[in-house]
């Protein structure tokens, strides 16, 4: 016993105790530290999720929670609910449905050729060929430009009256292939298609590149060692060592071209007499021209609806395998 | 220290994100609510109302240095959503320029403009056209006045290249008959006769609306437009859709009519290869200060041959200044509109190619251009309005521009044309 009438502690049992009162000392400063981290990681994540929050997430439940009511946008105090009547009554407009029917045109072979695009170019870019890296400045190009200014340009170019297009055919001997472009029903919606086509499809060849330089040269190589041409070496060795990055990119150019908005407005304005109207400038024209947010919204979120599914899909059906694949 | 630094670096965050996060909302000082300045929203982007209304605010910031005008100009194609988004917050603008009409009923009926009626009722003798039907309409709403007309739009123009008409020996048109043959007599030789971009589907429907006028007179219009009798797919109507119909199919308008915009059409005209335009007093504002290559004319839209109402036109008080009624200033915003109307900064506006609706400003100072426009206007027995602007966006933005655009491009009949705009009405009615 010691002086205070206590154990004396050992040498072992000092340690003991020393050690525990370190683990606890420690244990304390994790935790406190741990809530700091905590603090920190939460007050780094403010803005970030403010912003989300803010441009993101307020907006999309603003526009479905307008789109079950009858507002016309020139007053707040005047909302009013009205059901499911915006949604049947896109039924009965004949130009959301041509709208619809357009808008999945335009997603589907703009889809398809941006990234058909996409692959071909990165491959031929990847073969390293003459100018390859002056081509995939040049291809990369339009997705740095205003969608905008390419639009104006391109209506001019376009233009029938004014643009150089048609004099150009005319003074080659091709006078017989003039045409009206953009004011023509027939052709107009596919000028845009195309016109989205190459302006997206430099972003998704840059994904294959990325893929392309990181895949393994030993598979290749063993082809070719027994015999592969170079067909087969890229039907069954670089394809499906691609098939992951093809279904991001198929899925980026859909969802791209779902949102597809301001070449149309800028060239078109969806005529000539609704011939290239699609679901965003349907719902645009309806919710700030014509004064029905309310209606307008309910054609906005059906396109919502139609982006959330392509996602849906993809993630159960395609992402599996993609991944497994990669 | 690891931990007070955690500390330090959580507390700047937040303190970051709180600031990042009142700019966004829009805490604190906002653009509307000052005290420093007079928040003007308006379409004069340039032209004549843009030196205009420049030379307003440049008088009014000299005499008034502690409650200067922040003048915002938004294109015509952006105005209207913009205007309405502004008005439906908050912190609206203190005083808007307003394009009137079927606007002014949408807005009042939300009640974001203010009674002027006093104001009028004081001040309306200084005004052409005050009594004017088409006027009254601009900013009437179950009788009180909730805007006040500072400028006119005639739609009673046809612009022309004399140096074209000279170089192949031909006259101005002095009827619609003669206008038929020379445009006729263009053709013949290649060159495009009448300039029109219809994309944005207005340009065209002008065209319309000037067969309509003298087809079927402005009374009978405005009951279509008031459904108290006469009906859009009346014959004068159809009569006025075939007008229209007979130039497109005789290839009068440029092969582009139907996917160039209004500035296209312009430049077209202004690139000295056809003959004729159409289009609003508006455009011979801006030739003030960028007067063409060559020597142009403006003559009336040419007399329709029995036509029951030729001497009507179109033409409106397309430009008026009205007050939000979530606005600040007001007193100042009266002062303003007092300075605004005033006939030494009217004289000015028409000097500059503005068809001011100050008595006497283009009379005293306007272009000689200007002064014939607005000549052929006071003379004419009854005034129209255009029709896009008195009727709901779906009858007239929508459906009357696409039928326009297809009834220039031959895919509908005058009469189908005629029966899908009398059928929109009563959707919409």
């Amino acid at each position: 016993m010691n002086v205070t009438g206590g154990v004396r502690p050992t040498r072992d049992s000092f340690a003991k105790e020393g050690t525990m009162a370190i683990s606890a000392a420690t244990r304390r400063s994790r935790r406190v530290t741990a809530q700091g981290g905590i603090v920190a990681r939460a007050a780094f994540l403010t803005p970030a999720t403010v912003f989300y929050s803010l441009f993101m997430i307020v907006p999309l439940l603003g526009t479905i929670f307008l789109s079950f009511t009858d507002w016309t946008g020139f007053s707040v105090e005047n909302i009013h609910f009205i059901g499911t009547a915006n949604y049947r009554a896109l039924f009965a407009d004949p130009v959301f449905h041509q709208a619809l029917g357009n808008t999945v045109v335009f997603v589907v072979i703009a889809a398809v050729f941006k990234t058909l695009a996409a692959l071909v170019m990165a491959l031929l870019v990847h073969m390293r060929l003459p100018l390859s890296n002056v081509f995939r400045s040049v291809f990369v190009l339009p997705s740095v430009i205003s969608v905008v200014v390419i639009g104006i340009v391109f209506s001019l170019i376009l233009s029938p009256s004014l643009g150089p297009l048609n004099a150009l055919l005319q003074a080659v001997g091709l006078g017989q292939f003039q045409s009206a472009w953009l004011g023509d029903g027939h052709i107009a919606l596919f000028i845009l298609i195309g016109l989205d086509v190459w302006l997206g499809f430099g972003v998704y060849m840059l994904l294959f590149l990325s893929r392309l330089v990181a895949l393994p040269k030993d598979l290749s190589e063993a082809a070719v060692v027994d015999g592969a041409t170079a067909f087969q070496e890229l039907r069954y060795v670089t394809l499906p060592q691609l098939s992951s990055v093809i279904g991001i990119v198929t899925l980026l150019s859909i969802i791209d071209s779902l949102k597809v908005f301001a070449t149309v407005y800028v060239m078109t304005n969806g005529g000539p007499n609704h011939a290239t109207e699609v679901l965003s400038t349907w719902g645009y024209f309806q919710a700030f021209s014509q004064s029905q947010v309310g209606y307008g919204s309910a054609v906005l979120v059906v396109l919502l609806f139609f982006t959330f599914l392509v996602t849906v899909a993809w993630m159960i059906f395609l992402r599996p395998r993609t991944e497994r694949n990669s | 220290m690891p931990i007070a630094q955690h500390r330090v670096r959580a507390a700047v965050a937040a303190a970051g994100a709180l600031t990042l996060i009142a700019a966004l909302t829009g805490c604190g000082t906002s653009a509307g609510d000052t005290s420093s300045n007079l928040t003007l929203w308006s379409e004069w982007t340039n032209g004549a109302g843009g030196a205009g209304i420049a030379h307003t605010i440049d008088s009014w910031n000299k005499a008034n240095p502690d409650l200067k005008v922040k003048h915002r100009p938004i294109g015509n194609e952006q105005y209207f959503p913009a205007l309405r988004t502004g008005l439906s917050g908050t912190n609206p603008p203190d005083v808007i320029m307003l394009e009137p009409y079927q606007n002014t009923r949408d807005f009042v009926k939300a009640n974001k403009l203010v009674d002027m009626t006093s104001w009028w009722t004081a001040h309306k003798s200084n005004f052409i056209q005050a009594d004017a039907q088409s006027t009254v309409r601009a900013c009437t709403v179950n009788g009180k006045v909730y805007c006040v007309p500072v400028g006119f739009n005639s739609h009673d123009v046809i612009y022309y290249n004399a140096d074209l008409l000279a170089k192949y020996n031909m006259q101005v048109p002095t009827d619609y008959d003669q206008f038929l043959a020379e445009a006729a007599a263009f053709k013949s030789k290649g060159i495009t006769p009448i300039s029109l971009g219809d994309k944005d589907g207005w340009p065209g429907s002008h065209w319309y609306f000037n067969f309509v006028v003298q087809r079927c007179g402005a009374s009978t219009v405005y009951s279509a437009i008031e459904y108290t009798g006469a009906k859009w797919n009346d014959p004068c109507f159809v009569q006025a859709a075939t007008d229209l119909a007979k130039l497109a199919k005789a290839g009068y308008f440029p092969p582009g009519v139907a996917s160039d915009d209004y500035d296209a059409m312009t430049a077209l005209f202004l690139s000295g290869k056809v003959p004729f335009m159409q289009t609003g007093s508006w455009f011979a504002g801006g030739l003030v200060d960028q007067p063409a290559s060559f020597k142009l004319g403006t003559m009336a839209i040419p007399k329709i041959t029995g036509a029951a109402h030729s001497s009507d036109v179109v033409g409106e008080a397309g430009d008026t200044i009205a007050i939000p009624t979530k606005g600040h200033n007001r007193a100042q915003v009266y002062k303003f509109l007092n300075l605004l109307t005033s006939q030494t900064e009217a004289n000015f506006w028409a000097k500059q190619g503005y068809i001011s609706a100050v008595k006497g400003a283009v009379a005293n100072d306007g272009p000689p251009i200007i002064q014939k426009i607005l000549a052929d206007f006071d003379s004419a027995t009854g005034v129209l309005a255009g029709v896009d602007l008195e009727v709901p966006p779906k009858l007239g933005e929508d459906v009357m521009y696409n039928q326009v655009s297809q009834l220039l491009t031959g895919s509908v009949t005058p009469q189908q044309f005629s029966d899908k705009i009398q059928a929109t009405a009563e959707a919409v009615k």
